[in-house]
């Protein structure tokens, strides 16, 4: 059964079966409700429904879909006379139908392929179970039929079938038509004969006759016939108009059960007067017939033939007035001239401003007034009702509760309220996992809701409302709600958050973390729910549509989840900015706030790490994206361009900055949030949004176009497009706890913690941890002054103050009464730093920069929370600070190791310095190598006299190194120390297993040059 | 259309006639859309070099490409500044979504045997500009006074979405 209509005609007939399915769904649902007496006029309207599916399908020749919707068709039938109650087993079976027809429909090529025989044999068994065998074997006979003068046709039809047409259907035709003239150019559309055919009656039976057995001469061009049993209450002279076939073509069929010609021709007689004068078939002429074929009990004919089929054709009728299918396109062109129009109206208005002819302004007035109301009726065409898609939830909850054994309601109100056709469309997923939520997670099993003292079943009510310009849904269950100690529980264990940062958290904000990818708490995973791929998604689709999502819960009583949706997306807010003197348009979903900074600010506030600029916005570090910089940049950045940019704007920033202003916008799109330096604002405006044009698609940093009020176009900028333009590393920006803490790359695995703290004003300092014994809190009004030197107290011993000021060109110190002194490990002499504040303590990666910031005693600097820091070096300072406690030391360290090269191995830049150092300081040449394979060819080309060694570095680590060299014959006896971290017993015997000569400890400076001089002695001495 | 491509032996064809760095250029009249001058055009900052920018023509934005860029005449841009000569050609959207070429003087619609047209067998031969994209010049119609460069204004639009993907 194959046939090539066109593609039209297929669009045309899912068109109209996805409108029949649409609505279906609620009507098996309320069937089921009132099974004891389902209303006839929904049983006949989902009958009609189905009815002309099949018929529409069997034309088309959708095997498939006609055998499933004939099964369903057979079932629906038997309810309508009553014979069976549309029970639950029933509905189940029936829905089971509609979900197949619906994917049938959706992918109308694979229909064919689709696997029905489960379905049909659940709806088959429906009525194979109430009717009794004896008798089905007969009803599912096939009959011959004959025609009116008693010959036999080659038509064979369930007697079943045939019985069940309706008792007033007086005529049997048997329609031929030709299937390969359908659908021609000119032929009739077999969907409008389907149409027509079910207005009149009843299609009983199809079947397609081979060209041979027909009498047609030509068959070099095999004609398909497809044969129709068609049941109706038009006569002879009539059905030739309303199938739309030659005479030749229509064979009357005799009834079974009525013999004579002549008895029926007397009936059709009478019926055709009747149908003559009113033209139409209607319930009169219906009324009329009953008498004639009065088979039934009267009552239950008068009963379906007086509401149903009137009900059925006024309401058909009405509908096909009120409403009118029209392109998209159409409407899109509308509102684009709706748009222009109201341009055209305010350029007039100008014109007409001044004048003061008070019948111009009469006319000015009501352009203004009927262009505004065009507008708005247009917008209205894109509206759909939201209850195109509340619709399907009660289907979705009933199948549910069956599954988990629960009871629950469902209450919809405001299906009326109207939002943008692609929104609607869009909201359909995440609105069926929210109810699947809270079916599955919200609701509790009927025991549990007894025992917590709630009726057995539970409700969920979804609510759609206007307020404020938005639609808000809201989702409402009385299940056990969700239980913000859970949720905290699991936000540790799985580390999206630490207990600290609960501290601040409302419950609302903690129940609103489900909304984290990753994050479930359903204690047992079903298929229902709880993948831990959820809330994240439904959020992340709301904020799509421009929406966004609210989550409240009562513990143990309910969930409230409110969605916030725009009422379109043709038309967005935006604010209008401008750089370049062009405007651009940011989407408001997208920005957060609006940062002017006046005069220093400009220089000062806005800092650099690495290349990018940042902005420190409420401690949180905030990159910085200049617009004018962006368009003028054609290739995305990469780390040279941002280098200019920096360089040529610090620069400017230097030269003229009083009087001036820098303004940007705080923007965001899931992830990524930065600031986006702009050089005017102009205000919010309600823009239409067209998209790019398709030669430009793949311009990222635009994502459509719009009209100004002003006539000129303007484009909308793309937050992430910005973003990925302007290199800013979303993955790492995402995780705002690295983004607090580090301005940098951390190209370097390492990661230290360190001492945050200010001694002068403006500069901030770094001590790694392991470098600090301890800090203490002291009093200025307990430091003792002996000569110029400062001493404290501290545990019985003097310890003597070291000012950094009086070492390094640094703000000196602020004198609060309540300072800090952080006391150096591994330093022999009592020397303590002072410090005015503590800022912080934080892990940060030690790639310091040794470059930017160079001083003796000065390691490096790195930029930590946006500021640049600088990293002293304790020892150094202190040397420097008091040169003449460390004289005698250095002299007789500095000899032995004169001259001598030592190969350092150590993958930190910041430890590789600080090692160096203390070694260059007491007189040795120092080569480096960042990791044990560098080591290695340092140690083959030049000749170092020792090895000191980290142990943990990338690519070989220390390891690795010492067996390699050990392998070596000319390196069997080469000094070689390990300086590690690892402080562990095991490491140390490892260690010295596998040649180390040593073991040292980072990082103590003194011992580690004593044995290093140690070894020198040890060689010099052999 | 369908009769003119029939019989091309001796048939009439009318070309919108323009100018572009000096040179004179055609486009099919049935093409064209309509002709306007009084246009602000909004730059589209990293687009191809030949996209002038986006314009609203009754309601619906328009693509305007600089025709000179396109052919890969240098000095597209200076002619902007005195946009007073400047006119936009909008064609019509069996050509391609919404676009028009931007170029110096429109003249008039030309009228041409279809015998004096032939095809353009220079392609990528250097015209006076060094190197000319022969690609849209599909033929060459001889006039009294000169020649004559015949667009195909199908091509147009391909070869910005090249050269915006290049790009």
């Amino acid at each position: 059964m194959k046939n090539d209509y066109g593609p039209e005609l297929m669009k045309e007939f899912v068109c109209e079966a996805r409108e029949h399915l649409a609505t279906i769904e609620e009507d098996f649902l309320e069937m089921e409700r009132l099974k004891d007496s389902p209303p006839p006029e929904l049983v006949d309207k989902v009958f009609r429904a189905i009815h002309s599916i099949k018929g529409s399908a069997g034309f088309l020749g959708l095997g498939k879909i006609n055998d499933l919707s004939h099964a369903m068709e057979t079932v629906l039938q038997m309810i309508r006379k009553n014979e069976i109650a549309p029970l639950p087993e029933t509905v189940d079976s029936l829905l089971e139908g509609v979900d197949l027809l619906k994917q049938m429909t959706k992918d109308i090529a694979n229909s064919e392929n689709t696997d029905i025989s489960a379905a049909v044999k659940h709806i088959e068994a429906i009525y194979k179970d109430s009717v009794p065998a004896k008798e089905m074997k007969k009803l599912e006979k096939k009959i011959k039929l004959k025609d009116m003068d008693g010959n036999d046709i080659d038509f064979e039809v369930r007697d079943f079938a045939l019985k069940n047409r309706p008792p007033f259907h007086e005529f049997l035709y048997l329609l031929r038509y030709e299937l390969s003239e359908l659908g021609q150019k000119g032929g009739i559309s077999p969907l409008a004969l389907v149409k027509e055919l079910l207005s009149t009656g009843e299609i009983i039976e199809t079947s397609i006759s081979t060209p041979a057995e027909s009498l047609d001469a030509d068959l070099s061009k095999e004609p398909l016939f497809y044969d129709v049993l068609y049941s109706t209450v038009l006569d002879a002279d009539l059905i030739s108009q309303a199938s739309m076939l030659p005479d030749d073509k229509i064979k009357a069929v005799c009834p079974p059960g009525k013999e004579t010609k002549k008895n029926q021709k007397a009936k059709a007689e009478k019926v055709n007067e009747e149908a003559i004068k009113i033209e139409q078939i209607d319930s009169d002429s219906d009324s009329d017939m009953v008498e004639i074929v009065n088979h039934e009990p009267q009552e239950k004919i008068s009963a379906s033939s007086q509401s149903s089929p009137t009900q059925q054709t006024t309401a058909a009728s009405s509908e096909s007035q009120e409403t009118v299918r029209i392109h998209l396109d159409i409407l899109d062109k509308l509102m684009t001239l709706a748009g222009e129009l109201v341009l055209v109206r305010n350029q007039h208005l100008m014109a007409f401003a001044e004048n003061n002819d008070p019948v111009r302004r009469g006319i000015s007035q009501r352009l203004d007034i009927v262009t505004t109301e065009l507008q708005e009726t247009i917008m209205r065409t894109r509206m759909q009702p939201v209850g195109n898609i509340f619709g399907r939830l009660p289907r979705i909850v009933r199948d549910l509760s069956k599954k988990l054994g629960k009871q629950i309601e469902i209450n919809i109100s405001g299906e009326e309220v109207e939002l943008d056709k692609t929104i609607i469309e869009s909201l359909a997923d995440p609105l069926t996992h929210i109810i699947r939520n809270s079916c599955d997670h919200g609701i509790e099993t009927p025991t549990a809701r007894a025992k917590a003292g709630k009726k057995e079943s539970g409700t969920i009510s979804v609510r759609a409302y206007h307020e404020g310009g938005q639609i808000n849904i809201e989702i409402h269950d009385d299940g056990q709600g969700i239980d913000f100690r859970k949720i905290k529980a699991k936000a540790i264990e799985k580390e999206f958050r630490t207990k600290d940062d609960f501290a601040n958290m409302s419950e609302k904000d903690i129940i609103n973390l489900i909304t984290l990818p990753g994050f479930s708490t359903a204690s047992k995973v079903s298929d229902i729910s709880g993948r831990g791929v959820g809330m994240d998604v439904v959020k992340t689709s709301i904020e799509q549509l421009g929406g966004t999502l609210e989550i409240n819960s009562q513990c143990g009583k309910s969930t409230t989840l409110l969605l916030k949706m725009p009422l379109t997306l043709a038309i967005i807010p935006c604010l209008i900015v401008v750089t370049d003197s062009w405007r651009y348009a940011i989407p408001q979903v997208n920005l957060e706030e609006l940062v002017c900074l006046y005069d220093e600010d400009v220089r000062n506030k806005i800092e650099c790490s690495g290349v990018q600029e940042v902005y420190r916005l409420r401690e949180k570090l905030l990159p910085m994206v200049r617009l004018s910089e962006i368009i003028k940049e054609d290739s995305p950045f990469t780390e040279k361009t941002k280098r200019a940019i920096v360089s040529k704007n610090r620069e400017k920033n230097a030269s003229e900055m009083k009087g001036q202003n820098l303004t940007f916008a705080v923007v965001k799109n899931g992830t990524n949030r930065f600031g986006l330096i702009i050089d005017k604002v102009l205000g919010t405006e309600e823009i239409v949004v067209k998209p790019m044009h398709s030669s430009l698609k793949n311009l990222k940093i635009y994502s459509g176009a719009t009209v100004m009020g002003d006539g000129k176009c303007a484009l909308i900028l793309d937050v992430d497009g910005i973003a990925s333009h302007a290199g800013l590393n979303c993955s790492e920006l995402s995780k705002s706890k690295e983004l607090e803490h580090e301005g940098q790359d951390s190209f370097n695995g390492e990661k230290q913690r360190v001492l945050l703290f200010k001694y002068g004003e403006k500069e901030q300092f770094a001590v790694p941890l392991p470098l600090i014994r301890r800090i203490e809190k002291i009093k200025m009004s307990d430091v003792e002054l002996i000569g110029k030197k400062e001493y404290v107290t501290v545990d019985k011993i003097s310890i003597q103050l070291v000012r950094m000021d009086k070492v390094f060109e640094v703000s000196g110190c602020v004198e609060n009464n309540e300072t800090f002194l952080l006391l150096p490990k591994h330093v022999g002499k009592p020397f303590g730093l002072l410090m005015s504040s503590l800022t912080d303590i934080i892990e940060v990666p030690l790639a310091i920069d040794t470059e930017s910031y160079l001083e003796d005693g000065i390691l490096g600097s790195l930029i930590i929370k946006g500021k640049m820091t600088l990293f002293p070096d304790i020892f150094r300072v202190i040397e420097r600070f008091a040169p003449e406690s460390f004289q005698e030391d250095s002299e007789e360290e500095c000899q032995p190791g004169a001259g001598k090269k030592i190969l350092l191995a150590e993958d930190a830049p910041f430890f590789r310095q600080l090692v160096k150092g203390y070694l260059e300081s007491a007189g040795y040449e120092v080569v480096t190598a960042e990791n044990g394979k560098a080591a290695l060819d340092i140690l083959s080309k030049s000749n170092p006299d020792m090895l000191i060694s980290d142990i943990e570095m990338p690519k070989m680590d220390g390891w690795e190194l010492i067996k390699i060299l050990r392998d070596e014959p000319d390196f069997k006896e080469f000094p070689a120390i390990a300086l590690t971290a690892l402080d562990s017993a095991d490491d140390r015997k490892k260690a010295f297993e596998l040649g180390f000569n040593d073991y040292q400890i980072k990082i103590d400076r003194e011992a580690l040059l004593t044995r290093v001089s140690h070894f020198f002695n040890e060689k010099a001495k052999v | 259309m369908s009769e003119i491509k029939a019989n091309e032996e001796d048939v009439k064809m009318l070309f919108c006639s323009f100018y572009a760095g000096g040179n004179l250029f055609g486009i099919r009249i049935l093409d064209v859309k309509e002709v306007t001058s009084e246009v602000t055009i909004t730059p589209v900052f990293h687009a191809p070099p030949e996209v002038r920018g986006y314009v609203n023509i009754r309601g619906q934005i328009h693509l305007v490409l600089d025709f000179k860029m396109l052919l890969g005449f240098s000095g597209g841009q200076e002619t902007a500044k005195d946009d007073s000569s400047n006119c936009v050609i909008l064609l019509k959207s069996h050509v391609g979504e919404a676009f028009g070429l931007l170029v110096d003087r429109v003249s008039d619609v030309i009228e041409a045997d279809s015998s004096r047209i032939e095809e353009n067998l220079s392609q990528n031969q250097a015209g006076e500009a060094g190197k000319y994209r022969s690609d849209i010049i599909k033929s060459i119609c001889k006039l009294e006074n000169g020649l004559m460069g015949i667009i195909d204004a199908s091509e147009v639009l391909k070869i910005v979405e090249k050269d915006a993907v290049s790009a």
